[in-house]
């Protein structure tokens, strides 16, 4: 079925090189519409000050 | 070497391992019993994908000839053990149940792998699971069954680690666990399944499903042997980066405290909410427990961790955007290789913005922070390892993506690292296991051990064997 979300996700993943069936491409977009409001509310949690604790060490390895 | 009353298969680790030390049991002779049980039992349950007969044998006839000449090397000596079929092993097929590697065979062992090898354990062989540690029923093998009926699922990942524990098909499994893969299964199928604190096992060797939110740990019939086997996987490997180098004490040797004077926290605002599903049957096995653990000595207390109710979603989101970066390349090359399930969990995962995950990993701090509050007041915290108790194999991978957003009371554990077990707790009247989950702070596996050690010597379920 063709709507607005569907095209958006065919789109998006056909600029990552990814080739899925319309089929795939429906049961994504039913997913992400009942998705979406928990996606809401986790961006509407206050994370204050936290920030992303990444693994980059500038320590360079014995082997590097 | 002597004879044990025990069927072979049955004896614990500790057990074995005790009998292989005196002397009095022979290595090769108990790994012909779990050969003989796997060609008699595994035909109907399916949870090994490789077995290795002729190289386990000659683990065990090089232990016993270690042992005999006075090269005893510890308690795992002689041990017949498997791995989920993730952990790489050197000249043995790896696949991860996946088509994507159905011909890998890797040149050298994981980490995990090398040490309980260097421990002198006998490999049984490679254990089935879900596809890429994340997948539904369509993939490479077919999907294990669990022991105490067949009729239903051993749940996931490490699907092939819990029912061949349970059903005496080795001594001990590794398994791996993003969301819950070693306690969902071992809850499942009645065994006991440690998650150890990120970090403290290596990742060296092991597929990835999700690197910041995968660990590694033992699949055991007792609290007891998992101790037994986290000692040998445990401990710093440079070949990690997220690898610890926090010392690893003596699990087994400090496994001798009791309950007394420790406050079990639970989170009930979050196990009682109507959105988790906890089954009746399930929360009063979880609430008998509890009081077991209250009768002999412990206090309980609630806990209340804000975040709780949107961990799910940050775990999703955190596996499968990593997933998919990991994955990407096979996704666009060959994607009718992945399995329908793992597919569209994948491109899923393309969909997510890095805003999407960059709060992600935002809320998993701040969730990281509210356990760190609450910890203060408690030395661990307790409930349900899964809501419900095992579902019937014909209804699995019925909802390809719809299962991402059910409720979780194992994925907080994965996004904070704290290490987590699961222990047996009870049956339903229909005969499956129940398991409750028993979290510690970060790096004390040992308190979370001696909880679990203590009930489970308490309340003796792993007297219950599924199959005879």
């Amino acid at each position: 079925m063709d709507t607005p979300l569907t095209a958006v996700i065919g789109r998006l993943l056909d600029r990552a090189g990814l080739k899925p069936t319309q089929h795939e491409i429906d049961d994504l977009a039913s997913f992400l519409e009942g998705y979406q409001e928990r996606l809401q509310q986790l961006h509407a949690i206050d994370v204050e000050n936290e920030e992303v604790a990444g693994v980059f060490s500038p320590r360079w390895d014995a082997d590097a | 070497m002597g004879e044990t009353q025990k069927a072979l298969y049955h004896l614990s680790i500790k057990e074995a391992g005790g009998l292989i030390e005196s002397r009095q049991l022979s290595p090769v002779e108990l790994t012909r019993a779990f050969l003989d049980r796997i060609g008699t039992v595994d035909e109907e349950l399916s949870s090994y994908v490789t077995v290795l007969p002729d190289a386990a044998l000659e683990q065990a006839r090089v232990a016993e000839a270690e042992v005999m000449g006075g090269r005893y090397r510890g308690p795992l000596h002689g041990i017949p053990v498997a791995f989920k079929d993730l952990f790489d092993t050197k000249g043995v097929r790896t696949t991860a149940q996946s088509r994507v590697m159905e011909h890998r065979v890797p040149d050298t062992d994981a980490t995990a792998a090398l040490r309980l090898r260097e421990a002198g354990t006998v490999l049984l062989g490679k254990l089935a699971m879900g596809e890429f540690a994340i997948g539904g029923m369509k993939s490479l093998f077919g999907q294990a069954r669990n022991p105490w009926n067949v009729d239903y699922a051993t749940g996931g990942s490490s699907s092939g680690s819990g029912a061949a524990v349970a059903a005496g098909l080795c001594m001990g499994a590794l398994g791996s666990d993003s969301g819950g893969s070693i306690r969902g299964p071992s809850a499942l199928c009645g065994i006991v399944g440690l998650k150890p604190t990120y970090g403290r096992v290596s990742r060296y060797g092991v597929i990835p499903l999700s690197w910041s939110l995968d660990h590694c740990g033992p699949m055991t019939w007792t609290v007891e042997d998992a101790a037994i086997m986290l000692q040998t996987i445990a401990g710093h490997d440079p070949k990690d980066p997220s690898s610890s180098e926090e010392p690893v004490p003596d699990y087994p040797g400090l496994l001798d405290r009791d309950v007394k004077g420790l406050t079990i926290g639970v989170p009930r605002h979050y196990l009682l909410d109507s959105n988790a599903g906890v089954e009746p049957e399930t929360w009063a096995s979880v609430e008998t427990a509890l009081a077991q653990m209250e009768g002999l000595g412990a206090h309980l207390e609630e806990v209340h961790i804000p975040s709780l109710e949107h961990a799910v979603t940050a775990n999703t989101i955190i596996m499968l955007s990593e997933g998919f970066a990991y994955h990407r390349a096979n996704l666009i090359t060959q994607p009718e290789a992945f399995g329908d399930a793992v597919r569209i969990r994948m491109y899923l995962g393309s969909l997510f913005s890095v805003s999407d995950y960059l709060q992600a990993q935002r809320v998993r701090s701040k969730l990281k922070r509210e356990f760190a509050s609450a910890f203060r007041r408690v030395d661990t915290i307790a409930g349900p390892t899964k809501g419900k108790p095992a579902g019937l194999l014909s209804a699995e991978g019925a909802d390809s993506i719809g299962v991402m957003g059910r409720p979780s009371f194992t994925s907080p554990f994965d996004q904070t690292g704290l290490p987590a077990i699961s222990v047996p707790c009870g049956f339903t009247q229909a005969g499956l296991p129940i398991g409750m989950q028993i979290i510690g702070k970060p790096f004390d596996e040992i308190t979370v051990l001696n909880v679990a050690h203590t009930y489970q010597q308490h309340a003796r379920w792993y007297e219950r064997r599924p199959i005879p």
